[in-house]
């Protein structure tokens, strides 16, 4: 598989050893990822580059986890949004899934878990 | 009580009016008894006189032999000869009275005087009562013998006897109306006590659910910031694990380390979970919420509080308000936070307000006092951790940061400053409206 038909995800977390962690953990997968490290950085992504699913942490500061999903909506409404949430804000996540979310994952959360979200995600597209 | 009295004193006068006229009665029936007795002395007189062959006996003769038994004032002894207008007295006089007369000649045995018919035979002008017999003297005549008797002493009795019974139902009563009065103020006194007790332990039992709230809130917020600020390094330490078992393949010792981590990864986790479910009392939970509810069961909750510092709170929501999707207990502690410290910023007599307000995209919550006011370094620091300006040991200078960050888990913004409406302070609480937000109806 060449690189451009392999799956592109986009990772967006503002701490920048989580989307490390998971992006590394993604392309050892076969996927193609970019990490972007707050709401506006993933919006410029999302805005310049093909991104087939977007992985994104919910609570950011400014611009967060909803505002991504949002913006993505808006560019591509078929583009599944996997959100990442702490114990605390489940029910922020779960108003999330209202709005259009695909899937959430509860902070910390094994790579398999993911990736088995992703495949059906892009599965779904 | 009045009634009580009144009977009591009826039954009273008039069992004593009844033994004042029996005394009358008898009285009369003893001047009778008298007036019979002397006839038959007079009898006698006039039976030696004819018997003597006198023919010209005087009544005033006859009546100087009954002068012994008369008392001036009190008893008077009258002698009618025949064919005579009036009536001689024992002690001389010659007296006319046509009550007496009019009585004799129909042949009345009793018969009671008023004063002034008292008065005109010389004796005190009171009630008098009248004993009348005759005496018939064959060839001297029809003669008569009157007794009259002053019912002054009787009457004075009977006043006396009257006046102790006024008095002494008066006592009586007055008596009564002290021993009952003080009676009644104690026991109305215990009753206002027990009042007071009952509306002491009310608040104070709101107090202590104030207080279990607030600590429900603090440690749910606590644990909240706990389980969040700790979620993403462990999301890091399980995923580098990962990685590092995945590439260690066949190095069985660093595959085992790497699992150990995830082990204890999972035990971290498992912790961090217990304590949230434990400080919140169970799973958070959001739901659709009408914000004027939420504002008067705010308000609700701490009445007491304003009432007990003599604060006036008052409620301003308009109806039909969007609704917000939040923690009702949660945010409502928000609420409340911002309550209890604008009550405490403001003297007796002062004024606090709470206000709701929404427009396409936010609903508002709005807390003024006119208090002590708020400085800009203050109003700036607010919302840290421990920061207080109330007097040690008042204030924990918690209630506003957990207060921001409840308002921030629902991806609100709470903000203090100087109320610009006036004098005092303003927080406001802005919450993102559930349907904006996209929230399923």
């Amino acid at each position: 598989m060449n690189e451009h038909d392999r799956p592109r995800i986009l990772v967006v977390d503002d701490q920048a050893d989580m989307a490390a962690v998971i992006a590394d953990a993604l392309v050892d997968q076969g996927y193609v990822a970019f990490a972007a490290h707050s709401g506006t950085e993933a919006v410029d992504v999302l805005k310049k580059k093909r991104v087939d699913a977007v992985v994104t942490d919910l609570t950011m500061p400014t611009m967060d986890g909803l505002d991504v999903l949002r913006a993505s909506q808006q560019l591509d409404p078929s583009r599944p949004v996997i959100l990442m949430t702490g114990l605390g804000t489940i029910d922020s996540a779960l108003q999330a899934f209202e709005v259009g979310a695909y899937q959430y994952l509860l902070k910390p959360f094994r790579m398999d878990a993911l990736t088995s979200v992703l495949r059906n995600a892009l599965a779904r597209g | 009580m009045l009634g009580a009295m009144v009977v009591v004193t009826t039954l009273a006068w008039w069992d004593e009016q009844r033994e004042a006229d029996a005394a009358l009665a008898d009285l009369q029936s003893e001047q009778s008894v008298l007036a019979t007795s002397l006839s038959e002395d007079l009898r006698e007189h006039l039976t030696e006189a004819a018997d003597a062959g006198r023919t010209d006996v005087a009544a005033a003769d006859l009546v100087d032999t009954e002068h012994r038994i008369a008392r001036t004032g009190e008893l008077l002894i009258l002698v009618k000869a025949p064919g005579d207008d009036g009536f001689h007295a024992t002690d001389g006089r010659a007296l006319r009275s046509s009550t007496l007369l009019a009585a004799f000649t129909q042949g009345t045995p009793t018969l009671r005087l008023t004063g002034a018919e008292a008065a005109e035979l010389g004796l005190p002008a009171r009630t008098s009562m009248a004993g009348l017999a005759h005496v018939d003297a064959a060839k001297l005549g029809h003669w008569g013998v009157v007794a009259v008797a002053s019912a002054a002493r009787e009457r004075d009795r009977e006043k006396r006897a009257k006046w102790r019974l006024v008095l002494g139902v008066v006592l009586a009563s007055g008596l009564v109306l002290l021993f009952g009065g003080a009676a009644l103020r104690r026991q109305r006194k215990g009753l206002e006590l027990q009042r007071e007790l009952a509306v002491a332990n009310v608040q104070r039992e709101r107090d202590e659910e104030l207080q279990r709230t607030e600590r429900v809130a603090t440690m749910g917020t606590f644990a909240m910031g706990i389980a969040h600020e700790v979620s993403t390094p462990l999301g890091v330490i399980v995923g580098r694990a990962e990685q590092l078992a995945t590439r260690a393949q066949g190095d069985e010792r660093t595959t085992r380390n790497a699992q150990t981590i995830l082990a204890q990864a999972d035990r971290i986790q498992h912790i961090v979970r217990r304590f949230l479910d434990m400080a919140r009392g169970g799973p958070p939970s959001l739901e659709r919420v009408d914000p004027g509810q939420l504002v008067r069961e705010a308000a609700g909750s701490v009445e007491h509080r304003f009432a007990k510092a003599g604060v006036k709170l008052r409620v301003d929501v308009p109806p039909n308000m969007p609704s917000i999707h939040c923690d009702r207990d949660l945010l409502g502690h928000a609420a409340i936070n911002l309550l209890l410290n604008a009550c405490e910023a403001c003297q007796p007599g002062g004024h606090v307000e709470l206000t709701a307000r929404s427009d396409a995209e936010r609903v508002a919550f709005v807390v003024t006092d006119d208090g002590a006011g708020i400085s800009t370094e203050a109003a700036a620091r607010a919302k840290e951790p421990f920061f207080t300006t109330k007097p040690e040991g008042v204030g924990t200078g918690l209630g506003l940061a957990i207060a921001a960050e409840i308002v921030k888990s629902h991806r609100g913004e709470l903000t203090i400053g100087p109320n610009p409406g006036g004098k005092g302070t303003r927080a406001l609480i802005e919450i993102p409206i559930a349907g904006n937000s996209g929230a399923a109806a």
